[in-house]
């Protein structure tokens, strides 16, 4: 059963965890820019809202009767795929803390579910506008339109509980967790991927065109359409509660999955012998190019990223999920935009597997230390060796990322010669400037303990390191994008690219320059504040 | 740097946290070649203190000396001659306790072979060599001190700085890191050691000295401050006022 009491009691701990949170000043300098951030963001969403409110009333109930099953459809996907797209599937419960007290599944699940209607509150909100607009039209009575919203975000709720917990749980399972992610995110994109052959192209579109003659019952987008605007036959009605309660089932056991799994935790996990040996001779010899310590502290870094699920999750996701689900958008656009869009793809995904790794890999670089980045201010070393180990083996995954895009771009059949690939690896390299430059300050300046078993970015937390992520983190692309602009522009000025690109590359290396020693010098300066922030624990919600 | 220097000097060391003073004033001298305890109640001061002296923070007033050099100016220097086994688990779990020591190893600029084959004889000392393979991560409480020490050990520093360094390990383990430090100390290293097994301190320290409130409020030989009526425990209690009698709550 749910205890609403330990519910009431969960929720006034995670409020007092923040609130607490904030009595340091710089935090307090987050909350504001967090204030900021959320308001422009939630803004735009209510500005949307506002939008679909009011359109209801412009267009006559057959047109709302006709887009509002296809409406809700692109809200199920995005409520659904957004999450895992951005890697950012939203707060979740803190299990290994919480484990020792005795609170039931069910009030887990309760909050679970909450935290879930927190991560789509903007979905939420734009349904909402649209729902009160058909209403102030007089399209469907207003009791009706209730039920059918409430319903379909019932189905939502629980489906995305079911699959954050399926993903978080795939990834906390040795051997397993790579291979089922890859095919669950080829799975999500296999009909894009079906129209690279001119055959498949013609039956995907097909079967695009098929869809939309689907029945609307096959749906909970349909049937909560039809029950919001009184069309709905008592088996409908019957079938979209069925769908709730299967949605709520599975969410419920992959929730319940979770659970057990959380205490079992990390122990005992066995680096495996002979995989592991022929990767540390591997890395060893690479990183004998550095004199110790910084090469003893890049193979550490190199080593502890890999085995750290809340790295391979975004890496393996840059070269698989990145490369399919663009290149059906690279090759289904013609004419001189597609050319270009097939001359920089491999450059374009790339940067985009960038700013998935961008909260592990540069704006929070020392989250996954936590409490043990003290070891770092005890040992004979300069911070300068530390950071720069840091961006080393930060540069070496991002090669790394971009010689799997290459391959897996040339394997699928994008055209990618070597002109392409060096391309790529220029854009990379010149983009590492700029992305270290703001990770470098980010990660001494608002440094968070980060668990590197758990595969989901939780939102982006402090609230600069937040508008970094979103704001500050593409615009710092904006350079490197500009040549591969320049080529789109004309001829003439796409001859100068390999000039542009240099121009960014000697701009981006004067901004790291500069950067990196002014990071250095703060992160010792700080230190007893990276250290404290690293070693804090957080409420029952766990928001990294 | 003088041979002739003490191990630790500090004189009117001072450290506050948002002007709440967690060491006021403190003054400490410990000899070179001895093993000395550093006592007192939780939040007494002990581990920032050794905070200080690794320069993992900075002290807010006064002046430190560790090994004859000074700290944080020298600090560098300092570090490569001191081996610290923390209060906490610091250790990087995703690595597996033999990558730990021999990058610990490399890190305080051992060669790599040697540091990899120390890392394995360590291993083996502290019998982990079972678990060379496991990473940090599943270890116990108890294995992850043992690998805490042998990082502390792996370049055979001159001084030990150890916070709690038997919390959570069974007795053949603490029997087994005691002789290794006892063996130290014959060696002429230094060992400053703050624990709260009183028994254990009385046993291994020659000095000790008692902190409460970042102030020290005993000091000496423990064979001076050990009488036939009291043991350093009662010495303790008395100093640091802790015979307290606390009124019992109903409820309980």
């Amino acid at each position: 059963m749910i205890q609403f009491s330990q519910v009431r009691t969960l929720l006034a701990l995670q409020r007092r965890s923040i609130v607490n949170g904030f009595r340091d000043r710089r935090q307090r300098y987050g909350l504001l820019v967090s204030l900021i951030t959320g308001g422009l963001w939630y803004g735009l969403w209510i500005t949307v809202a506002i939008t679909c409110a009011v359109v209801p009333s412009y267009i006559g109930t057959e047109e709302i009767e006709y887009s509002l099953p296809g409406f809700l459809l692109f809200a199920l996907g995005y409520w659904q795929l957004s999450p895992l797209v951005t890697l950012s599937l939203g707060a979740s419960l803190e299990m290994r803390k919480l484990a020792l007290y005795p609170v039931s599944v069910p009030t887990l699940f309760f909050v679970e579910c909450l935290l879930r209607l927190w991560t789509a509150v903007e979905m939420i909100l734009v349904l909402c506008g649209l729902f009160t607009g058909i209403a102030v039209a007089g399209s469907s009575s207003s009791l009706l339109l209730a039920a059918g919203l409430t319903a379909f975000i019932a189905f939502n709720t629980f489906l995305s509980a079911g699959v954050r917990n399926l993903v978080e749980r795939v990834f906390q399972k040795r051997r397993l967790r790579e291979t089922i992610l890859i095919a669950m995110v080829t799975l999500t994109v296999l009909p894009q991927a079906l129209a690279f052959s001119a055959t498949a192209r013609g039956w995907a579109r097909n079967a695009l065109r098929n869809q939309l003659e689907v029945p609307y019952w096959v749906t909970p987008a349909g049937l909560s359409s039809r029950l919001a605007l009184n069309q709905a036959l008592a088996s409908d009605i019957v079938l979209l509660l069925a769908m709730i309660v299967v949605a709520g089932v599975f969410g419920y056991g992959m929730f319940r999955a979770s659970c057990r799994l959380s205490s079992a935790s990390t122990a005992g996990e066995q680096a495996p012998k002979s995989a592991n040996a022929g990767r540390v001779r591997w890395i060893s010899r690479l990183a004998r190019l550095a004199p110790d310590p910084l090469g003893a502290l890049i193979e550490k870094e190199i080593h502890y990223l890999w085995r750290s699920p809340r790295f391979r999750l975004p890496f393996f996701m840059g070269f698989t999920f990145g490369v399919i689900a663009w290149a059906p958008i690279v090759l289904s656009v013609e004419g001189p935009l597609g050319e270009w869009l097939q001359s920089g793809a491999t450059s374009f995904i790339s940067l985009y597997a960038m700013l998935l790794l961008g909260p592990v890999l540069f704006l929070n670089r020392f989250g996954f230390d936590r409490g043990a980045a003290r070891f770092y201010f005890w040992m004979p070393l300069s911070f300068q060796q530390l950071l720069a180990a840091k961006n080393v083996a930060t540069a070496f995954y991002c090669y790394a990322e971009a010689f799997a895009v290459i391959a897996i771009a040339r394997i699928i059949g994008l055209p990618v010669g070597w002109m392409e690939a060096l391309e790529t690896l220029a854009a990379v390299s010149v983009a590492l400037l700029y992305l270290l430059s703001v990770g470098n300050h980010m990660s001494v300046r608002f440094p968070v303990a980060s668990n590197p078993d758990r595969v989901s970015r939780a939102g982006a937390g402090h609230g600069v390191r937040a508008a970094a992520q979103f704001f500050l983190f593409p615009l710092s692309l904006f350079p490197v994008l500009s040549p591969f602009a320049s080529r789109y522009a004309g001829p003439a000025l796409g001859d100068a690219f390999w000039v542009l690109l240099a121009l960014a590359a000697a701009g981006g290396l004067a901004l790291y320059s500069l950067t990196f020693g002014a990071a250095s010098r703060y992160g010792l300066q700080e230190r007893e504040f990276l250290l404290g922030n690293l070693s804090g624990g957080e409420g029952p919600v766990a928001a990294e | 740097m003088s041979e002739l220097s003490a191990a630790i000097r500090t004189r009117g060391l001072r450290k506050s946290y948002n002007d709440k003073p967690a060491v006021q004033g403190l003054d400490l001298e410990v000899n070179r070649g001895e093993f000395f305890g550093f006592l007192g109640p939780n939040g007494a001061g002990k581990t920032t203190t050794i905070h200080i002296l690794t320069g993992v923070i900075t002290a807010s007033a006064g002046e430190v000396e560790v090994l004859g050099m000074s700290v944080p100016d020298e600090i560098h220097e300092v570090k490569q001659q001191i081996g610290v086994v923390p209060d906490e688990n610091v250790l990087f779990d995703r690595l597996t306790g033999y990558e730990f020591l021999e990058f610990a190893g490399r890190m305080y600029g051992l060669d790599r072979d040697v540091a990899a084959e120390r890392a394995r004889e360590l291993m083996g000392m502290f019998e982990l060599d079972m678990r060379q393979d496991t990473l940090i991560a599943g270890y116990s409480k108890g294995m992850k001190k043992r690998v805490a020490l042998g990082a502390a050990l792996i370049h055979r520093p001159k001084l030990y700085l150890l916070d709690e360094p038997f919390e959570g390990v069974d007795p053949v383990g603490a029997r087994l890191m005691k002789t290794v430090l006892l063996q130290q100390v014959e060696q002429g290293a230094t060992v400053f050691l703050t624990s709260h097994v009183l028994e254990v301190v009385e046993r291994l320290c020659k000095r000790v000295a008692i902190i409460e409130g970042g102030r020290i409020v005993a000091e000496g030989e423990v064979s001076d401050l050990r009488t036939a009526e009291e043991t350093l425990e009662d010495i303790f209690l008395r100093v640091v006022g802790g015979e307290v009698e606390t009124a019992p709550l109903a409820w309980l």
